[in-house]
């Protein structure tokens, strides 16, 4: 049995005819599948499980296709209701039947297309009120529907009973309490899904909004009260006419904006609704990790949280990652063993006149050698191609195996349990009235969260910032301040053993340059930051397997990413080295490397290969840092350095794409100047007050 | 490559959505395996052979209790 398409050439010809004709005044009939399937609208907010509902209600065979006119995917699939074939419809979460984007708006024109349908309000059972104002909508909609409270399991968590037998009553449609997580009363939807009802609440909107409902519906004949109200709060998406004049009077008349006052007054019946089925004050338990959640989004005890979670981030990378499995990756394995196999074979099949440098008995990549010409300078060439001081293999794979590779792994198991934990969410809210200072939103926080993944990505998603100005002081911040997940690994594993003040010194530089810059940054760009609205999902345990999949997806990732890109990086400091020129830029950036920031001469290695991949600049260092050559203070010039350095060759491709050469050009040479400035403030700022860190 | 045909929920949002596409201007978008959230714009990887093996697994496992 083949489930039906929403591009299916019979099904496209009804909803093109409907969409120019009927769409505001008429629910058409409903188109049908091929094999005669009534459909089964899946409808609600977002994060109520719906699409998890979805998958228990329908069998494998999934057809996802885009709704018509539009980049929104619609879920469908056949399923048996009480013996009855159904084709069930995943809809896109909807806040509002008056739409605010285009994924409310397919949702709302699904519910009028599709007359006839079954339709399932899911609901959050945590969260009634939010569902009863959907469900309000439905009713004046006259949209028969089925109302399942789902995630009955959390409610139960947090103590929470609703009586859904005295709820059904006092709506007037049949009520089903579901956890589709747990596959709770999974049939008994099935059975009652396929006997909607049409509701019975009605909401008094007050004199002057009753009048209006009744005008509109008297030039729009047939249009529903949920109609004609949209159209009075100001949805054109009916193309109604005329109505301009008729909002104004109402809004004059009720002294507030329709949609307000619309609102206020759902609010209300839901309220009215609820007090009879909530339980009493003080019934409600709070659990612990509900106040943990409240907790985290409170704008003072959430920066606790926040230093709580830099804290053991720094821990769990720094010391488990960076300090154990470092050590014994890179020196157990690579140094005692890889590497020493890898030169043996390297002497043996490239001959040529030389001896390794031996360490604690070990044969290092530096080594001694007379003249060397002919092929034996072939011989020597490839030699060191693969296993000299800048080789593939005691190089590139070094660093992106041994010294990368665990401190990355670590910093994705820790991010992982952020992210399934529910704690980001909090983190944006909580950070939204810091970031309205600087003319953003916590929104724009997302993209920046997302700079933990890739900066280059993240710069794209700048697109869903909503002001021009906002993208703009975004792209800076995020080129400027926000390290790359690898990246911060690897600075979490340099600053464990520089103890805590260097720690403070680092994210305090970073910080202030983020506030400092996008405060200007939001003064000097024109514009409004727009509003502020993102799901909280509660604070939840992580689950390990979840976890594991995240991090054997991103460390193949990583591996897939990296190595190469730290190939391609030694390759170019081989060449460079291999041409004498490595000694020449050391020393042409030496008033800047040595002069400037106090640094060894050998750290404007990392800051070429920097550009390449902001990790590999990072490895660099603390590869250097390890080996003894960088002292507390100038691992913590150096790590403030790379934090701010220029972007990454793949970041700055995506900065000219976004927002074009000249100003791609100019936040990279802003952004090179500023971050040796600061590096070398610092160092004068450390000089001036003798603080030797590490001590 | 990513599956175009899987769903995916976003860890930030917690929507979920079905496929993805790494934005072809960048430089390294071939082969990439980043997922971006329609909703939110968050971006995570979750593909790739060892989380197919692993998820197989998994829904193995599940089918046989």
């Amino acid at each position: 049995m083949n489930p039906m398409t929403m591009n299916d050439p019979l099904l496209a010809h009804d909803l093109v005819e409907t969409d120019s004709q009927h769409l505001g005044c008429h629910r058409a009939a409903a188109p049908v599948a091929g094999n005669g399937a009534r459909k089964l609208l899946l409808v609600g907010n977002p994060n109520v499980g719906k699409s998890l509902l979805f998958t228990r209600l329908t069998k494998r065979y999934v057809t996802v296709s885009n709704y018509p006119g539009t980049t929104v995917e619609i879920t469908s699939a056949e399923a048996l209701f009480d013996g009855e074939l159904r084709e069930v419809i995943d809809t896109p979460g909807a806040h509002d039947l008056m739409p605010l984007s285009e994924e409310e708006r397919v949702t709302r024109d699904l519910l009028l297309r599709d007359e006839g349908a079954d339709v399932v309000l899911v609901g959050d059972m945590s969260n009634v009120r939010r569902t009863l104002l959907l469900a309000i909508q439905l009713i004046e909609y006259d949209v028969p529907f089925v109302l399942c409270l789902n995630m009955a399991d959390e409610a139960r968590e947090h103590a929470l009973e609703i009586d859904t037998g005295a709820l059904a009553t006092r709506i007037g449609v049949r009520v089903v309490a579901t956890s589709a997580l747990r596959r709770w009363n999974i049939e008994r939807l099935k059975r009652e899904a396929i006997r909607p009802a049409p509701g019975n609440i009605f909401v008094d909107y007050g004199p002057a909004i009753e009048a209006g409902i009744a005008r509109i519906r008297d030039v729009q004949r047939g249009a529903s009260r949920g109609m004609a109200l949209s159209i009075l709060a100001g949805d054109d998406t009916f193309h109604p006419a005329g109505v301009a004049a008729l909002r104004r009077d109402v809004e004059q008349q009720i002294g507030q904006p329709i949609g307000y006052a619309i609102a206020r007054a759902r609010y209300a019946a839901a309220e009215a609704i609820l007090n009879k089925e909530a339980p009493e004050p003080g019934a409600l338990r709070l659990s612990f990790r509900d106040w943990i959640g409240r907790v985290a989004m409170h704008r003072v005890a959430g920066l606790f949280v926040v230093a709580a979670v830099l804290y053991i981030a720094w821990l769990f990378v720094g010391k488990l990652g960076a300090g154990i499995l470092v050590d014994f990756l890179q020196t157990e394995v690579f140094e005692r063993r890889f590497n020493v196999l890898a030169i043996r074979l390297a002497d043996f099949l490239f001959r040529f006149n030389h001896h390794h440098v031996i360490d604690e008995g070990i044969a290092t990549a530096s080594y001694t050698a007379g003249s060397v010409g002919g092929i034996a300078a072939l011989a020597r060439f490839t030699h060191d191609l693969l296993v000299g001081p800048y080789g593939v293999i005691t190089m590139a794979l070094t660093y992106a195996i041994a010294i990368v590779l665990p401190v990355v792994i670590t910093f994705f198991i820790f991010f992982g349990l952020l992210e399934d934990s529910g704690y980001l969410p909090r983190l944006a809210v909580m950070l939204h009235r810091t970031f309205r200072r600087m003319g953003l939103n916590g929104k724009a926080v997302l993209p920046m969260v997302l700079g933990l993944g890739c900066d280059t990505m993240a710069t794209f998603t700048t697109r869903i910032l909503e002001t021009k100005k906002e993208r703009v002081i975004v792209t800076i911040l995020l080129a400027l301040g926000v390290p790359c997940s690898a990246q911060l690994g690897v600075i979490f594993a340099m600053l464990a053993p520089l103890g805590w003040e260097a720690s403070a010194i680092w994210l305090g530089v970073t910080l202030s340059t983020i506030f400092i810059v996008g405060f200007l940054a939001s003064k000097l760009v024109d514009g409004e930051a727009a509003d502020f609205i993102l799901e909280i999902p509660p604070i939840r345990t992580p689950k390990l397997s979840n976890i594991l999949i995240k991090v054997s997806a991103r460390t193949e990732w990583y591996l897939k990413e990296a190595v190469p890109l730290f190939v391609v990086g030694t390759l170019v400091l081989y060449l460079l080295e291999a041409a004498h020129l490595l000694g020449r830029l050391q020393s042409a950036l030496a008033p800047l490397v040595v002069g400037g920031l106090g640094l060894p001469a050998e750290a404007a290695n990392a800051f070429v290969v920097g550009f390449l991949r902001r990790d590999y600049g990072a490895a660099g260092l603390y590869a250097m840092q390890r080996a003894g050559s960088l002292s507390p203070n100038q691992a913590v010039i150096a790590l403030t350095v790379i934090t701010l350095f220029i972007p990454c060759i793949a970041n700055f491709f995506v900065i000219v794409k976004e927002r074009g050469a000249r100003a791609g050009v100019a936040i990279a040479v802003f952004i090179l100047v500023y971050s040796l400035a600061i590096g070398g403030l610092l160092r004068v700022v450390l000089d001036l007050f003798s603080v030797r860190l590490g001590e | 490559m990513i599956d175009n045909d899987r769903r995916f929920d976003c860890p930030l949002c917690g929507i979920d959505f079905t496929g993805a596409a790494c934005h072809a201007s960048c430089p390294f978008a071939r082969g990439c395996a980043m997922v971006r959230c329609p909703a939110c714009g968050y971006e995570f990887v979750e593909d790739g052979w060892t989380t197919r093996v692993l998820l197989w697994l998994h829904e193995r496992k599940k089918e046989n209790t």
